[in-house]
């Protein structure tokens, strides 16, 4: 909670120097290849949209116009949650790391482009491409950022560290349905990942049925929306 | 002293790459009658007949045209105008102009009776402008034969289009390396070329500038023309609703084309002006044949029109 | 600050000079392959890409594109600085965007040259030129392209002119060699021998560019327009461009 004095510091920082003055919250979502980023983003953009929320989706793993488009299909097309171009897919050079930590510009001037064009979002969650347990998201570029493993390694992370796991503000466990079958113990996750994490959140998620992820959606609206009015209840 | 003088019929901003050339010439000096090519025309859709007419026009040889005809039955007020040049090409010393404008609803095929020479030159260089200027809902194809530059030609083209955001302007080029009969291939001094184009509150639409100097660069290298011989442009102005379909039907005619050594693509121009082609090959009759595949595909977009084929008598 | 000794001396601006060179200054060039990927996917069908292909690439887009528009923009640019002459300098700006013909490379060259604006103006004292053309770029009245955003950064951080050209054009070179050792193309020896002996092209390009009049810019390379477009309708790319 605390680690937010410095980031709104820093975000004023940003707003100074940035050509649009508006700038809307935004979360960086990371994790390894297969964690379940794109599912987790497509189980919570349908809760945030119930309370009223507007959030568009700048996705980085996207190896295919094909993943762009199925998140564009499920969320926009068929489900009518969002308009199709607040979907958008950027490829980052084989370097997903780079492109949400020491060189995001090209994340901020996608963010930044859609600002302009949709003022009215609450929310913009960027996906970083699937990658190693040492990313971590720019503050220039997220306000708030998810990190999400799963148990498939075993019950080793997040004993074994990494940035990602240590640093971000919320940590996500994934497919604990299936934590049984490999002898993954969620009892020694949840004991290290309190441990390394001290007093910072984390939760146990099955994306396949929406498990917890009603709960991850409340560390969103509490701590990146600080609880606020969607802008399109706001009456002027 | 008329209006139609040398400076009428010259470019404003010569590169200097051109005027490197520019030595007096011996017998037909630069800018005396016969080296002034000047061509005028004004079209209009007749508001009794509903087609398209020359409301007026003037030409000074080496530049003429016959009267309209019309020849397209799924369009019988469109009209064909063909360019005839006289002297079959550009001579060292030329200086030709065309102003073509296109009011109330105008429709239009322009295209040239024969290939454009540019002849061989020991002095001095050829220039041609050619001025477009296509007003609201105003249909025009401007679609010339192709350009072979000789040997040792030296030869600077400006063509200024402008067109109403309405209306629609496919202007086409095709460059080819030289003439290909008499083994030539890339043996001419400097083929320079702009195409500029704004809207009808002259707002910049794209700006597309060429420069070949194939002694001193290597034309055939990997990037530029590499294996290929001929150059097509076409640049597809018409109005911004069109362009994200016709490009993506371009593109699937471009991708599925069944010839040999023939490449192109279809992108958007800035802002969403409309389209730009480009296409490389082997064979000037490849690259016609896609750009009456693709003249098909707007007629049939803006016009709701097929297209029949294309006659050149 | 200089430290002059006898003919040699060094000052802030050499170190300048060389943070706006490194590839580590975020533009986001790393997600430019100026259409290699492109070549790389299809060549791969037949025969494999090699040292040669990607040093001619780099050559043919430096001496026929990046050379007679962009480092002549670079060079206008100095010359409004020098002259004061503002209006130009958002004529470069329109001029440059409308010679873009390639979508994809549009978008490109406008999302790095305003991030790399922002980045400079953070850190560099209020520079006249840098918030004029912030304004104008926030106005709707610029584009905010990359060798006219490029160029005032380095006026800002007291480059010189020709500098500023070579370091466009090593920025270029370095970016498409990034990009072939990723996709696999070449091994990490073979980048740095093509940087080593692209270094004729670029000094060349830059002489016979940067004094260039805009109104004389040109770009031939119809076969690399072709390949970029080709690019820009990939299904599955690695690769902004």
């Amino acid at each position: 909670m605390n680690r937010w004095i410095p980031k709104c510091l820093l975000l004023n920082f940003f707003i100074y120097f940035s050509v649009s003055l508006s700038r809307i919250p935004r979360i960086g979502i990371g994790g390894p290849v297969g964690s379940g980023k794109t599912m987790l983003i497509e189980q919570m953009v349908p809760i945030l949209k119930h309370e009223g929320y507007d959030v568009g989706i700048i996705s980085n793993d996207v190896v295919s116009k094909e993943d762009a488009e199925r998140m564009r299909k499920n969320l926009a097309t068929e489900k009518g949650l969002m308009p199709e171009d607040l979907v958008i897919g950027i490829a980052t050079g084989g370097c997903p790391h780079t492109a949400v930590r020491e060189d995001p510009s090209i994340n901020i001037s996608v963010v930044e482009e859609m600002e302009i064009k949709h003022p009215n979002l609450d929310l913009i969650i960027i996906e970083s491409g699937g990658d190693n347990i040492t990313t971590t998201f720019s503050p220039a570029l997220a306000d708030y950022f998810i990190y999400i493993i799963d148990v498939s390694g075993g019950d080793k992370y997040p004993r074994k560290r990494g940035l990602g796991i240590e640093t971000c503000d919320l940590l996500v466990i994934n497919k604990i349905d299936i934590a049984s079958f490999i002898g993954a113990d969620l009892g020694v996750m949840e004991r290290d990942a309190k441990i390394i994490r001290r007093d910072k959140p984390f939760v146990f998620v099955n994306s396949k049925t929406g498990q917890g992820v009603r709960e991850a959606t409340d560390y969103v609206i509490k701590d990146v929306l600080f609880n606020a009015p969607p802008k399109s209840k706001i009456k002027i | 002293m008329s209006i139609y003088d040398l400076s009428f019929c010259t470019p404003a901003d010569i590169p200097s790459e051109i005027l490197e050339y520019d030595t007096p010439l011996e017998q037909l000096s630069v800018g005396i009658s016969g080296k002034l090519g000047i061509l005028q025309l004004d079209l209009e859709k007749d508001k009794y007949n509903n087609k398209t007419s020359i409301k007026n026009q003037f030409y000074k040889v080496p530049l003429c045209i016959k009267r309209a005809l019309y020849l397209e039955e799924t369009c019988p007020e469109m009209a064909y105008v063909y360019i005839i040049s006289p002297s079959g090409g550009i001579l060292q010393g030329d200086r030709y102009r065309t102003d073509i404008t296109l009011k109330k609803s105008a429709k239009s095929h322009i295209t040239t009776q024969s290939a454009t020479r540019i002849y061989k030159m020991n002095k001095n260089f050829g220039t041609q402008i050619i001025n477009l200027d296509i007003d609201e809902y105003c249909y025009l194809e401007y679609i010339p034969d192709q350009i072979i530059p000789f040997k040792n030609s030296k030869y600077y083209q400006v063509s200024n289009i402008r067109v109403h955001d309405t209306a629609t302007c496919i202007y086409s080029e095709i460059l080819t390396p030289g003439r290909v009969a008499s083994d030539e291939s890339f043996e001419y001094d400097i083929c320079y070329m702009k195409v500029k184009s704004v809207n009808h509150q002259n707002k910049t639409r794209f700006i597309d500038i060429a420069k070949l100097e194939p002694k001193k660069e290597n034309i055939k290298a990997f990037g530029i023309m590499n294996h290929y011989d001929i150059l097509g442009n076409i640049y597809i102005l018409l109005p911004k609703s069109y362009v994200l379909e016709t490009k993506n039907e371009i593109n699937v005619l471009l991708n599925n084309l069944n010839l040999n050594n023939v490449v192109g693509g279809c992108t958007k121009l800035p802002d969403d002006n409309g389209l730009l082609v480009r296409l490389l090959g082997q064979y000037v009759f490849d690259i016609k044949n896609i750009i009456y595949l693709i003249i098909g595909i707007i007629r049939k977009k803006v016009l709701n029109i097929s297209f029949s084929k294309m006659r050149k008598t | 600050m200089n430290i002059e000794n006898d003919d040699n001396f060094i000052s802030i601006d050499d170190i300048s000079f060389l943070q706006l060179s490194d590839s580590f200054f975020p533009t986001g060039l790393y997600t430019n392959s100026n259409g290699l990927e492109l070549l790389f996917y299809n060549k791969n069908k037949d025969k494999k890409l090699t040292y040669n292909d990607i040093f001619d690439f780099i050559r043919a887009y430096l001496s026929q594109q990046v050379g007679p528009t962009d480092c002549s923009v670079i060079g206008n640019v100095y010359n409004c600085i020098q002259k004061n002459n503002y209006s130009t300098l958002l004529e470069l700006d329109n001029m440059y965007y409308f010679m873009r013909l390639i979508e994809e490379t549009r978008s490109a060259s406008i999302r790095s040259g305003i991030q790399l604006l922002k980045c400079i103006s953070s850190f560099t004292d209020n520079n006249e030129y840098v918030n004029f053309y912030l304004k104008n770029i926030k106005d709707g009245s610029a584009k905010g392209v990359y060798p006219v955003s490029f160029a005032l950064s380095c006026n800002a951080m007291n480059i010189k002119k020709e500098r500023s050209g070579l370091m466009l054009l090593y920025g270029f070179t370095i970016s498409v060699v990034g990009a072939a050792l990723r996709l696999g193309i070449i091994q990490h020896y073979d980048g740095q021998r093509i940087i080593h002996e692209m270094k004729p092209v670029i000094l060349s390009n830059v002489i016979n560019n940067v004094n260039r009049s805009y109104s004389s810019m040109w770009q031939f390379i119809p076969q690399l327009d072709i390949i970029q477009i080709h690019h820009e309708q990939m299904d599955s790319k690695m690769f902004i461009t």
